[in-house]
């Protein structure tokens, strides 16, 4: 049976009692037995003496020269009996061999004729002897004194002295103790009960503080303040939680700077220990394995094959892995190491770079390198072409000349442009792209291009409508914007059917300038409309092709106004045609 | 562990429980001898070879010795039967004188009335006794033997104390309930010295050499020894609360007395030394009662209780000495005081003693070895 402290102290106090109690009254009682026999002895004694003197002066008395004092004492038996039993008790006279003379009695309690030992000792040896002795009736002293006259012993005087009184304070003394310690343990229990409840009082706030303490509540603390050994044990337990809660919130602290810092990496970073428990795992980790909420390792993580298959060689290798994955669609560059704490490995961390942007990058440059060849093999065939024929052929034929002179121009200054916008292109996005920048009236220079590309519209029967509004200066590059206007209605101009109109107009919304190019061409469709950014990316390549156009002119543009911070989008529907919206921050 | 101690300490308080419960050190049917040495202390001891000699003399309440222990003064009267318990109609009260080398007994008075303490006056040839005729109302009267003449001392106005002092110029001083000490002879009264109504005279004793009268009364319930000489002037209080009768030496140096135990009813017996002031000696503790200095002023004689509830007495002999104590007497019905004999190592006094189913008042005669 388990108990509680307060119990085990209410039992302490209670056994501690009864056993101070059971000594005491053991002390008490057998004390008060000693005492009183003792007491009943002394007066014995004294009583024996007196008797003895009193035998002696009758005896004196009745002196009369004719008998013994012997006799005298025999004679006067009954008499000296009775009158010595008025002093103390029943009294009874023995001659020197033991024979009963009188007895002051009538009642026989005595049923005994041996001769008792008291007795015996009286007359062999002349001393005072006697003997407790348990009857029916209770306790008695049987009391013998030699009776002693002028240096002659004359017999034997006895005294039965019942122990009754000494008997019955005893008992009442025992019951009174039974009585008292029974109360005195009901009241000591209650008083028990309530003290140790009260002494226990912050030991009970003790525990219930701990448990909110562990619970992570460090903002509790005791309020007992005594010079006890409770109070000292609060104050140090009180210290020892706000010492708690300043690790917990430096440790809270530190951590929170570590995922800070880890989150602040681009890379995923996951940490597991050796038995695969998580220490830590940044947003970007997160991500990447589409993890909301609760992490499971298992099912979130080490579900992928390639997670499994690289915890398996780490733990094997122990040396620093990379690894390149495809997942969904993703490529991953995954490198995977052990953490060692103190030259003890403690578990694995693996960073996770997406790199499919590189690779994207990579494709577009391989793609752009491609187109390139492509875009400058053509001319460069032609141009050998007509080269080689007229190596040939000579010069003999003239129109064959021509032509092939006019073609070998016209390729020529193809390629130039070619070149031309492919130097355009790289200066965007190097360093050596700087922007000149200025304030400037945007309505002016809108002004300037459409003056300058109504003439190439004219050339195509298309007449470009242009509604100005008093707009915002601008801080821009004046000879970067011109060239993505020209770009942009030159598209316009060429994806437009002869005799259609082109509409330029603006808009002011607060912080932006926003210019709007409208033809009513053949539209571009929604596929090509994600792609017309991309360099070298032709709607209608031949069309295109035909009219000049190398297909990097919106790529171009495009690095243009983001570089000035706007944006340039297309919406497009096949045969409505195609708005160009291009939006400017306003100086 | 705790368990363990928890039956442990049950053990524990049973054994003790079950010890509590039977005699431990007074072991039953056991005979204990008893060694005279190792229980009686020394100055109690009962020297029951001392006595040498005890007997009674003759009937009658012992009331005087003469100064060479010839003759004592006795009272005797009718004997009282141990049945009725009641004495006879026309008692008869006898003043008697008794030669105690003749043994022989010589009628003095006989009265109808109940006489009381009795004493010979300074010539031996008188005696002076107390008469009551009504409850609590004594006269002093003196009677001269030779002359066979009985004289009245104290005024009927006075109600005289059954106590008086008598000189040895044959004058007496006798004390009254109402706070007078009065000096009278057989002629007349000479002197009435009024302490104060609220003082009723118990016993007075009379220091010729320092004309000193030493007196205790009663004063709101409580007696006191008082002191004041022969003309009442310088009364003061010597000693409060006493019990009893005093007793002067014969060197008249000394004064016994007892005083009660407050909260008990056990007393004290003191010595007080009239030359030293503060210097009241204390004898011993009981119940002592009736102490009087032997004729050297050496010894005490003096009368105590078995135990607080018997009414018999024992008598005991202290020597001022060494305070040495030795019981002589026992257990006896003494109805007088104690008196010594002037010479001798003897003492006498009245018992009551049963004889032939009637209770007679003795006189005894005590001898004992020094």
């Amino acid at each position: 049976m388990k108990l509680s402290i307060q119990n085990k102290i209410i039992l302490s106090n209670i056994l501690v009692i009864v056993l101070a109690l059971v000594i005491i009254a053991t002390i008490v009682i057998q004390g008060m037995l000693f005492f009183n026999v003792e007491q009943v002895e002394r007066r014995l004694i004294n009583s024996s003496n007196d008797s003895n003197l009193f035998i002696q002066q009758f005896i004196l008395s009745q002196q009369n020269g004719n008998q013994t004092n012997i006799d005298i004492f025999k004679d006067n038996a009954t008499f000296l009996a009775e009158e010595l039993a008025k002093f103390i008790s029943r009294t009874q006279l023995y001659d020197q061999s033991a024979k009963l003379l009188a007895d002051s009695s009538t009642s026989d309690i005595l049923t005994s004729e041996e001769i008792r030992d008291e007795v015996e000792i009286a007359i062999n040896q002349g001393e005072k002897a006697y003997v407790i002795t348990k009857l029916e009736e209770g306790r008695f002293i049987y009391f013998a004194s030699p009776i002693i006259i002028e240096n002659q012993q004359l017999g034997v005087l006895s005294f039965l002295y019942s122990l009754e009184d000494v008997d019955a304070l005893i008992n009442k003394s025992v019951v009174l103790f039974i009585i008292v310690g029974i109360l005195g343990l009901f009241i000591l229990y209650f008083i028990s009960f309530y003290l140790s409840k009260l002494i226990l009082k912050p030991v009970y706030s003790l525990v219930t503080t701990s448990k909110e303490i562990s619970e992570g509540n460090y903002d509790k603390h005791i309020d007992y303040v005594s010079s006890d050994e409770i109070g000292e044990l609060t104050l140090s337990f009180n210290q020892m939680v706000i010492n708690i809660k300043e690790k917990v919130h430096e440790a809270q602290s530190e951590k929170q700077k570590l995922e800070s810092v880890l989150s602040s990496i681009e890379d995923g970073v996951i940490a597991v220990d050796n038995d695969r428990n998580i220490l830590a795992i940044n947003e970007p980790a997160k991500k990447i394995f589409n993890i909301m909420g609760k992490i499971d390792l298992n099912k979130d993580i080490f579900a992928h094959e390639f997670m499994e298959e690289l915890f398996l060689d780490i733990v094997k290798e122990k040396n620093g892995i990379y690894k390149e994955v495809i997942m969904d669609n993703k490529y991953l560059l995954i490198y995977t190491n052990i953490i060692l704490v103190d030259n003890i490995e403690i578990g694995y961390i693996f960073v996770i770079r997406d790199i499919s942007k590189i690779r994207e990058l990579e494709e577009k440059q391989r793609q752009f390198i491609s187109s390139v060849s492509h875009e400058l093999r053509t001319p460069l065939t032609t141009i050998i072409g007509y080269s080689d024929l007229l190596e040939r052929r000579g010069l003999s034929n003239a129109e064959l000349v021509e032509k092939s002179i006019t073609s070998i121009k016209k390729e020529g200054e193809r390629l130039l442009r070619l070149v031309d916008d492919l130097l355009g292109l790289s200066k965007t996005n190097t360093m050596e792209f700087e922007l000149i920048k200025s304030q400037f009236d945007i309505t002016q220079l809108l002004e300037d291009v459409v003056s300058q590309m109504r003439l190439k519209g004219k050339r195509y029967n298309n007449e470009i409508q242009f509604t100005s509004t008093e707009l915002p200066k601008i801080n821009g590059d004046y000879d970067r914007l011109k060239q993505v206007l020209i770009n942009v209605m030159d598209n316009a101009i060429k994806y437009s059917f002869p005799r259609d109109i082109i509409q330029v107009y603006t808009e002011s919304t607060g912080n932006y300038v926003e210019i709007f190019v409208r033809d009513f061409g053949a539209g571009i469709g929604k596929n090509d409309l994600d792609r017309v950014f991309e360099p070298f990316y032709q709607v209608d390549k031949v069309r295109s092709t035909n009219l000049g156009g190398s297909g990097l002119g919106l790529a171009i543009a495009k690095d243009i106004v983001d570089n000035h911070g706007g944006s340039i989008t297309i919406e497009s529907q096949i045969n409505e045609g195609t708005l160009v919206i291009i939006k400017l921050p306003v100086s | 562990m705790t368990k363990i101690t928890y039956k442990v300490l049950l053990i524990i308080v049973l054994a003790l429980f079950c010890i509590g419960c039977s005699n431990f050190f007074v072991k039953d049917n056991k005979p204990k001898t008893i060694q005279d040495n190792s229980v009686q202390n020394n100055k109690e001891m009962s020297s029951l070879s001392d006595v040498k000699d005890f007997k009674s003399i003759t009937q009658g309440i012992i009331g005087d010795i003469s100064s060479q222990g010839e003759n004592i003064v006795l009272l005797r009267e009718d004997d009282i039967d141990i049945d009725s318990q009641e004495k006879e109609e026309d008692t008869t009260y006898n003043l008697s004188l008794y030669n105690l080398k003749e043994e022989k007994i010589y009628n003095i008075i006989s009265s109808p009335i109940n006489l009381f303490l009795n004493r010979l006056d300074a010539t031996e040839e008188g005696v002076y006794f107390l008469e009551n005729k009504e409850e609590s109302l004594f006269q002093l009267y003196w009677f001269s033997i030779n002359d066979n003449k009985k004289v009245r001392i104290s005024s009927t106005e006075h109600q005289v104390n059954p106590s008086f002092y008598v000189k040895s110029n044959n004058e007496v001083y006798y004390g009254t309930k109402d706070g007078k000490i009065i000096r009278a002879n057989e002629r007349n009264i000479l002197r009435i010295i009024d302490i104060g109504s609220d003082y009723n005279i118990f016993q007075i004793y009379f220091f010729e050499n320092r004309d000193l009268i030493l007196f205790s009364a009663y004063k709101d319930q409580v007696l006191s020894l008082y002191s004041m000489n022969s003309r009442g002037e310088d009364f003061k209080e010597v000693l409060s609360n006493i019990n009893g009768s005093f007793n002067v030496s014969k060197k008249e140096d000394k004064v016994l007395y007892t005083a009660p135990i407050t909260d008990s009813n056990k007393s004290i017996l003191w010595l007080f030394e009239l030359d030293e002031e503060d210097k009241d000696i204390k004898l011993l503790e009981g119940y002592p009662q009736r102490a009087v200095f032997s004729p050297k002023g050496d010894r005490i004689a003096y009368l105590d209780k078995p135990d607080s509830n018997s009414d018999l007495l024992n008598i005991w002999v202290l020597y001022l000495e060494n305070q040495e104590k030795k019981q002589i007497g026992s257990n006896l019905k003494i109805t007088s005081e104690l008196f010594w004999h002037p010479k001798e190592n003897r003492l006498f006094f009245s018992a009551y003693e049963s004889r032939d189913n009637k209770l007679q008042s003795q006189v005894y005669s005590l001898d004992f070895e020094d």
